[in-house]
C-alpha cells in the first residue's frame, strides 16, 4: 500500500509541473485607444515657434500688429517757444524836454512849484511783423525810471504811469528817482497788455517840480527834463496773441526695425506683402498754436549681404498731404500709403531685409498758405505757457494683414514612450482640428532620425480648412470654427512608420499655409489676422500591438 | 512511527506540490475534532486539544477560470475571461481550539479562530477597453469590480449531544470581532465613447467600509474590539446501527458583524459624468513632461467631477455562511474502505457566489491509525477537483493533511481554478482504540 501512495504522490507530482517556459514572457494584445489632449497653437504660440519674443506684437483694430516705438521726441520746448515770441529783452525810452519858469512878476521866493503838464508816449516793442501781443505775464524783467538830475531840482512829484503792464488790475505807476537814484521797479508777474494793435506800449507822466531858486542860475528860464526809462531783462512766462510763423530746426529720426519680432516672423514666409503699414505720430502738445508737422523726407534702410543701403521714398508733392496740422484734437498723424507717391507706396519696402524707416520731421509753427500750403492762420489766436511743449513719438506698425504665401511653422514635441515591453505593430491618429486663422492649413508629421534628419511618418498630408476668412472674431455675435466632421482626419502608420513612431524621441509638426489662391495666384487674396485665432488640434492616438508582461 | 514519518512526509510534498487545500475532504476523513467544526453535531470520539495555531490551519483560493483559459500562444487573452469573473481568497486560523467530551453524550468545545473570506470579481470592462477599442470603434464598457471581504476573529462555545444510538446534535455560538471588512452594494462603473475624441464616464458606487480609514488609509487597529458581532452554527448527524451509514447537516457562520468603527459609505451620483478628452496639458505632458503627475491630475479630476463622498455610518454585515450536506458509508464491515459524498455552499454579501459537491473514498489501514482520503470535487467554477488527504494518529497525536486542486491541474498546473491545503494537528485525550466490527 505504501508503494501505491508513493507512485501516486510521484505521478500527482511529475504531472502537476507547470511547464514554467509555456508561461514565461507572456504577452497581452492591445487595441486601445487614448484621447491625449489639446494642441492649440494661438498667436501666442506661433510666434513663439517663430521666434519673436513675448510682447512682440499686438492688436490694432483687433488685427494683429507688428510695432515698434521710436521713444520720446521733443518737437518743441520751453527753449524754442522763447523764440516763437520774439520780444525785445531789453527796451529803452528816453525824452528831453523842458519845464518853463515863469518869469513875469514872479515873486523872488525860495522854492517854486511848476507843474508838468501829462504827456503821453507811446513805445514800439519793435515785434515782427504780424506779430502781436495780446496779453503776456512775465517772468522776469526790471523796470527803470531814471531823470537826469538838475541841481536845486525835486522831480519826485513827477508820476510815471504805464497803463500796459498792470498787477493785480493796478497799472504800474512810480514816482521817478529821488537825487541820482534811478527807480527800479521788478516786472516779474506783471501782466503786459500791449496797445495799439498789441504792438505797442505807453509811457505816461505828470505832476510837478520843485525848485530851489536859491540853487539856481536867477538867470534860467526852464527847467530841463530828461526822462530815460528801460525795461530790460524782459522774459515771458504766458503769452497770448498772434506770434507769426516760424520753422524750427528739422529733426531727423530713425526708427529701427533691424532685430525687431516682425523680421523674426517674416523670415518663416517664403513672400509676402503687408497691405497697411503705417508709422504713426502721436504728439501731445499744450501749445495752443498752429503746428504743422511736415514730414520731408523718408528714407528705407535695408541690408542685404551686410550691404547697408538707403532708398528715399518719394513723397506726394502736394501740401496737405504729407504736412500735417497738429492741435489737441488732432494729435496723430499718420503716414501709410496714401502720402507716397507711384510705386513707392511703404508696403514696398517692408521686406525681409527691411531693417529701419529714417524719417526727417520740420515743426512749424503758423505756417501760412504761401509757404506752407495751409491757409492762413493769422485770425487764430496763440497761446502757450512757458513750461509747455510738444512732443511724441514715431509708432509703426505692421499689422498682419496682406497676402502670405507660404508660412512655414515647425514645432518638436520631444516624447519618449519607447519600450522593449511592448511592441506596436500599427499606430493611428485621429486629429480633429478647428482653425480660425484666416488662412488653410496642412499639417505633416515627421520624427527625427539619428541625424537630426526629418522623416515623413505618413505621406498623408492633413488640410485643415480655415473655418473663417477675414471675419474679425471680436465682432463676431457667434464664434465659427465648431469643429466640422471634414476637419476630421485619420491616419494609420504602417508597421515601419509605427516603429520609427514609437522608437522616436521627437515628433516633428510642420505646420504650412498660404493666403494665395492656388487656383488664381493673380488674385493673391488679402487676409488679416485676428485676434485669438487658433489652431487647435485635438489628437487622438490608437495603438494595436501587445504589451510583454514581466 | 518511521513508516508514519516517512508517509507523512511525501504526502507534504504532494501536498506542497498540488498547493491544494480541501474543506470537503475534512468531511470524508471520519473521525476527528475538525469534523465537529465543519458539523456541530458530530460528535467526536474523545476529547482533545488543538495544538495552537496548528489545530485547523486553512488556505484556499479559488478562481473562475485557469490561467491556461485565458493564455494561448504564450498570449493572455483576456476576452476569454468570462464576464462576472471572481477570485476568491479563504484564510482559517485556530488560535485555541479543545474539546471536553463527558459521560460518553456530551461535548463542550471551544475555540478562537481569525478567518478571511476575499471575493474579488474582475472588472472586465475594462479588458475590453484595453483589447477591443480601435479609435474609430463606438463602445460602452461597463467596469463592475463588486466585491467583498471580511477579516474577523471569533471565540465559540459549542455543545455536541448524543441524542441516542443514531443521532446527534449540537450548535455553537460565536462572538465575533471584525478587524476590516467591506462589501459593495453598487459598483457599476460605465466607460461610454461618445465621440471619437472623448470618453464619458459615469458611475455609481456604494460601498461599506469597515475597520479601515479611506482618507487617512489606516487600520483602526486600536478600536477593533466595537467591531462586533454574533454568529452561530447548528448540525445535526446521524449514524446507522451498525455504524457503516452516517450522514450530517450543518449551517455555520449565521450572524453578522456590527462595524461601528470607522465604517464608511462612499457612493456617488449616478447622474454625474466626466468626459475625457485627453490630458489638459498635452503639450508639457508630451514634452518630457511627468506622466504619473498628468495621470494624477486627470485622477483627482474624475474623483472631483464624480464626488466620491466619504460619510461615516455604522452597519451590520453578515459573515459568510456555510451550507454543509453530506453522508458516508463503509464499504466494509470494519470500515476499511469508505465512501461519501458532501455538498458545500457558500453564500455571501446575499448570494451564493461558491458551492461544491464532492464524492469521496477513504481507505484506513487496519488499526484506523492512518487514513488516505481522496475526493472528486465539482465546484461552482471548476467541474472536477481532486482531494487528497491524509490522516495519521500516534500516541495520542493526530496529525491530518489535506488538500484540494482542479483535475485538470494535475495534467497542467496551469488549468487550476482553485487550490488550498488544510492541515492540523491535535491531542486526542482518552480516545478507546479502534475495536473491530468483526
Amino acid at each position: 500500500m505504501i508503494r501505491k501512495l508513493l507512485l501516486l504522490s510521484t505521478i500527482i507530482l511529475l504531472n502537476s509541473c507547470i511547464k514554467s517556459e509555456d508561461y514565461e514572457d507572456l504577452s497581452i494584445d492591445i487595441n486601445t485607444s487614448l484621447p491625449l489632449g489639446d494642441f492649440t497653437i494661438n498667436e501666442d504660440k506661433l510666434f513663439e515657434l517663430a521666434s519673436v519674443g513675448e510682447g512682440g506684437f499686438t492688436y490694432v483694430n483687433d488685427v494683429i500688429t507688428f510695432q515698434g516705438n521710436s521713444g520720446n521726441i521733443s518737437f518743441i520746448d520751453s527753449n524754442d517757444l522763447k523764440n516763437v515770441l520774439k520780444i525785445e529783452s531789453n527796451i529803452n525810452f528816453s525824452k528831453s524836454t523842458a519845464i518853463s519858469i515863469p518869469q513875469i512878476n514872479m515873486p523872488r521866493v525860495t522854492t517854486v512849484t511848476l507843474d508838468v503838464a501829462e504827456s503821453n508816449n507811446e513805445l514800439d516793442l519793435e515785434l515782427s511783423n504780424g506779430v502781436k501781443i495780446d496779453e503776456a505775464l512775465l517772468s522776469n524783467g526790471v523796470l527803470t525810471v531814471f531823470v537826469q538830475p538838475v541841481n536845486g531840482v525835486d522831480f519826485s512829484n513827477l508820476i510815471f504811469t504805464i497803463d500796459n503792464f498792470s498787477y493785480d488790475g493796478v497799472p504800474l505807476q512810480t514816482a521817478t528817482n529821488s537825487g541820482n537814484k534811478p527807480t527800479e521797479i521788478s516786472l516779474r508777474d506783471y501782466k503786459l497788455a500791449p496797445s495799439n494793435g498789441g504792438r505797442e506800449v505807453s509811457i505816461k507822466y505828470q505832476g510837478s517840480i520843485t525848485v530851489d531858486m536859491t540853487q539856481v542860475d536867477p538867470t534860467i528860464t526852464e527847467i530841463p527834463l530828461d526822462i530815460s526809462v528801460k525795461m530790460v531783462d524782459l522774459a515771458v512766462r504766458e503769452a497770448k496773441g498772434f506770434f507769426g510763423r516760424q520753422e524750427f530746426a528739422q529733426i531727423s529720426q530713425n526708427v529701427d526695425l533691424g532685430d525687431n519680432s516682425s523680421s523674426d516672423f517674416f523670415e518663416y514666409i517664403d513672400e509676402f506683402s503687408i497691405a497697411d503699414p503705417s508709422i504713426s505720430m502721436d504728439i501731445k502738445t499744450n501749445i495752443n498754436i498752429p503746428i504743422l508737422v511736415r514730414i520731408d523726407n523718408i528714407y528705407a534702410i535695408s541690408k542685404v549681404d551686410g550691404i547697408v543701403s538707403k532708398k528715399e521714398l518719394l513723397l506726394k508733392d502736394e501740401f496737405n498731404k504729407n504736412r500735417f496740422i497738429i492741435d489737441a484734437a488732432n494729435d496723430e498723424i499718420l503716414i501709410n500709403n496714401s502720402i507716397f507717391d507711384g510705386n513707392n507706396l511703404l508696403s514696398s519696402v517692408i521686406t525681409k531685409d527691411l531693417t529701419g524707416l529714417e524719417v526727417n520731421i520740420t515743426p512749424i509753427v503758423n505756417p501760412t498758405v504761401e509757404q506752407d500750403g495751409i491757409p492762413n492762420q493769422s485770425d487764430v489766436v496763440n497761446e502757450f505757457n512757458i513750461e509747455d511743449n510738444v512732443s511724441g513719438d514715431l509708432v509703426y506698425s505692421i499689422p498682419l494683414s496682406g497676402y502670405f504665401k507660404n508660412i512655414n511653422i515647425t514645432d518638436t514635441l520631444t516624447m519618449d514612450i519607447s519600450s522593449s515591453e511592448y511592441d506596436i505593430n500599427e499606430v493611428s491618429f485621429a486629429i480633429l482640428a478647428e482653425n480660425t486663422f484666416p488662412l488653410d492649413i496642412s499639417l505633416s508629421l515627421y520624427t527625427l532620425d539619428k541625424n537630426g534628419e526629418a522623416i515623413a511618418l505618413s505621406d498623408d498630408e492633413i488640410m485643415i480648412p480655415s473655418v473663417v476668412k477675414n471675419v474679425n472674431p471680436a465682432t463676431e455675435t457667434v464664434m465659427p470654427g465648431v469643429v466640422d466632421q471634414q476637419n476630421v482626419k485619420i491616419i494609420t502608420l504602417d508597421q515601419k512608420a509605427s516603429n520609427r513612431f514609437v522608437e522616436a524621441e521627437d515628433i516633428l509638426f510642420k505646420i504650412s499655409a498660404s493666403s494665395m489662391n492656388p487656383e488664381n495666384l493673380a488674385t493673391m487674396p488679402t487676409i488679416k489676422f485676428y485676434r485669438n485665432s487658433f489652431l487647435k488640434m485635438k489628437m487622438v492616438l490608437g495603438v494595436k500591438g501587445e504589451i510583454e508582461l514581466e | 512511527m518511521k513508516k508514519l514519518y516517512i508517509i507523512i512526509a511525501l504526502s507534504v510534498m504532494s501536498v506542497l506540490t498540488l498547493k491544494a487545500q480541501d474543506y470537503s475532504t475534512i468531511l470524508t476523513a471520519g473521525d476527528s475534532p475538525q469534523a465537529n467544526m465543519l458539523n456541530p453535531g458530530y460528535m467526536t470520539n474523545s476529547s482533545f486539544v488543538g495544538i495552537p495555531l496548528f489545530s485547523n490551519l486553512a488556505f484556499k483560493v479559488t478562481n473562475s477560470f485557469s490561467l491556461n483559459d485565458i493564455v494561448k500562444n504564450k498570449k493572455i487573452i483576456l476576452s476569454n475571461i468570462p464576464d462576472d469573473s471572481h477570485v476568491n481568497l479563504g484564510l482559517n486560523l485556530d488560535v485555541i481550539n479543545f474539546g471536553v467530551k463527558f459521560k460518553e453524550k456530551n461535548l463542550i468545545t471551544v475555540s478562537t479562530s481569525v478567518k478571511a473570506d476575499v471575493d474579488i470579481m474582475y472588472p472586465t470592462g475594462i479588458f475590453n477597453f484595453i483589447q477591443d477599442n480601435s479609435i474609430t470603434q463606438s463602445n460602452s464598457y461597463d467596469v463592475n469590480f463588486k466585491s467583498a471581504a471580511t477579516v474577523w476573529g471569533e471565540v465559540a462555545l459549542g455543545y455536541t449531544r448524543v441524542i441516542d444510538d443514531n443521532w446527534s446534535v449540537g450548535g455553537k455560538v460565536k462572538h465575533l470581532v471584525g478587524v476590516v471588512g467591506g462589501s459593495s452594494n453598487k459598483t457599476n462603473l460605465q466607460i461610454d465613447k461618445t465621440s471619437i475624441d472623448s470618453y464619458t464616464i459615469k458611475s455609481d458606487i456604494d460601498v461599506l467600509i469597515g475597520g479601515y480609514d479611506i482618507n487617512g488609509g489606516d487600520f483602526y487597529y486600536d478600536d477593533i474590539i466595537n467591531n462586533r458581532g454574533w454568529a452561530f452554527d447548528i448540525g445535526v448527524h446521524y449514524k446507522s446501527n451498525d455504524n457503516r451509514w452516517s450522514a450530517g447537516f450543518s449551517v455555520l457562520d449565521i450572524g453578522y458583524i456590527k462595524w461601528n468603527t470607522g465604517s464608511q459609505i462612499k457612493s456617488v451620483d449616478s447622474n454625474k459624468s466626466y468626459v475625457f478628452s485627453g490630458f489638459e496639458d498635452l503639450e508639457t505632458v508630451l514634452d518630457g513632461g511627468d506622466m504619473t503627475s498628468a495621470v494624477d491630475d486627470l485622477i483627482d479630476s474624475i474623483t472631483t467631477v464624480l464626488e466620491f463622498d466619504t460619510t461615516s455610518v455604522k452597519f451590520k454585515k453578515m459573515v459568510p455562511t456555510t451550507i454543509h450536506l453530506g453522508g458516508r458509508y463503509d464499504i466494509d464491515e470494519n470500515g476499511r474502505h469508505s465512501v461519501s459524498g458532501n455538498f458545500l455552499a457558500k453564500i455571501s454579501n446575499g448570494s451564493l457566489y461558491d458551492y461544491s459537491t464532492t464524492v469521496g473514498y477513504t481507505y484506513s489501514s487496519k488499526s484506523k491509525n492512518f487514513r488516505f482520503m481522496g475526493s472528486l470535487i465539482n465546484r461552482k467554477y471548476d467541474p472536477i477537483s481532486l482531494g487528497l488527504g491524509i490522516l495519521g494518529e500516534s500516541n495520542g497525536f493526530q496529525f491530518y493533511m489535506m488538500s484540494e486542486t482542479s483535475m485538470a491541474g494535475l495534467v497542467n498546473l496551469a488549468n487550476t481554478q482553485n487550490f488550498g491545503f488544510r492541515l492540523g494537528l491535535n491531542i486526542l485525550i482518552g480516545k478507546n482504540k479502534y475495536k473491530s466490527k468483526g
